[in-house]
């Protein structure tokens, strides 16, 4: 199937919440990081304005600077409006607001297309897509999946997910996932087998807590690792 | 750290990709629309000034819509959406305006505006008409970011009041 830009609904982090979601420290964040499915997200430019290393891997690099900003304008309202529908899914503490939200997606995601043509010229943006990855065994150190494994269970199988994280262990030599929770606030169905498959497959597994919790419950992140 | 929670002034806007240019100056037709007041609007028989919102889904302009009343204009908001979810709408938002709905996009249609997919659904872009006497005086297009539109009409009837 091509990947065509009506199918993109662009919705980007910023680079704290990033920070959060993965309890990335000081040391973590000097390390060669991977960001699986970063999309608009501002984590890549502002880690690399602090020194940091980070590369973003997203099917939506394909795509223009025009295109993608373009495609934020449309798709803007219809997320922010589904946000105020199921506004009780959500921890309103953070972010105090669906409107304090839409500034602070806006925010990041402008941050992200200010840097986008350099991070593509530099590298840092290259377009692609899980379960397979153009990187060489033991490119990075940490790789990380951000609202995309286990958030899209229903249309994602569990082999995918065990592919793909077996593909994020080979070019890395430790990955992390957040959140664990599906697009209906439960958590993965996927879960149990693909734990159980990588500790059977001498990993080190662990699901561990962090301090960022938007989407009601979604408070933990998977974190495995070679030993 | 920049202040994530304030958008800057200078935000580059979309490009314009001329899908609105033919519209300035076009008869609004004469197409009758079901609105969440419970009657039906005809856009095209309207004489005074109305303002038009366009969008996806949501609209929220709520916070402008004394000062565009006290303009002289009649605010609509018109979408794809169905009646119903657009009754939702307006109680959810509270908004104090009606809105109609083009959910067989013959308005959408006779007007040729831009529409756009998401999740296999097929939308109004978000653009902005004023029209005096049933005819489209200005065109705000492309219109981002959404909070900072209805300014920018108060403005231009402001200065182009009849």
């Amino acid at each position: 199937m091509k990947f065509t830009l009506e199918k993109v609904v662009p919705w980007g982090r910023s680079y704290n919440e990033y920070v959060n979601m993965f309890t990335l420290t000081e040391t973590d964040l000097t390390q060669r990081i991977l960001g699986c499915g970063d999309g608009p997200a501002a984590f890549n430019s502002e880690a690399t304005q602090r020194g940091g290393n980070v590369i973003s891997v997203d099917p939506i690099y394909v795509f223009d600077t025009a295109q993608i900003r373009g495609r934020i304008a449309d798709t803007f309202d219809v997320v922010l409006d589904q946000m105020s529908k199921n506004k009780n899914d959500y921890i309103w503490d953070a972010i105090r607001s669906v409107e304090d939200l839409g500034t602070t997606r806006m925010s990041a995601m402008e941050e992200f297309l200010a840097d986008y043509d350099t991070g593509k010229q530099e590298g840092r943006y290259v377009a692609g897509e899980l379960p397979t990855l153009r990187f060489d065994d033991g490119q990075f150190d940490i790789a990380l999946s951000s609202h995309f494994l286990f958030l899209y269970s229903p249309h994602l199988s569990t082999d995918f997910h065990i592919q793909a994280l077996n593909e994020m262990l080979r070019v890395s030599r430790e990955v992390r996932v957040f959140p664990l929770l599906s697009l209906d606030g439960i958590v993965s169905s996927h879960l149990p087998v693909v734990t159980k498959h990588f500790e059977s497959n001498d990993f080190e597994v662990e699901i561990r807590r962090v301090s960022y919790e938007f989407q009601r419950g979604g408070n933990e992140m998977l974190v495995l690792k070679h030993i | 750290m920049k202040d994530l929670h304030i958008l800057p002034d200078d935000l580059p806007v979309p490009i314009d990709d001329g899908a609105c240019v033919h519209l300035e100056g076009r008869k609004l037709p004469s197409i009758t629309l079901a609105s969440t007041s419970g009657r039906k609007v005809d856009l095209g028989s309207e004489v005074g000034r109305i303002v038009i919102y366009f969008y996806p889904q949501a609209c929220a302009f709520r916070d402008h819509y004394s000062e565009l009343r006290d303009l002289g204009a009649t605010v609509y908001g018109v979408s794809a959406q169905s009646p119903a979810d657009q009754k939702e709408a307006v109680q959810r938002l509270h908004l104090p305006f009606e809105l109609l709905s083009d959910g067989s996009f013959e308005l959408t249609r006779q007007l040729d505006l831009p529409t756009f997919e998401y999740d296999s659904l097929r939308l109004i872009k978000r653009l902005t008409l004023v029209a005096e006497g049933g005819v489209i005086k200005k065109v705000f297009y492309p219109v981002f970011p959404p909070n900072k539109n209805a300014a920018d009409v108060i403005a231009w009837i402001h200065t182009n009041a009849a």
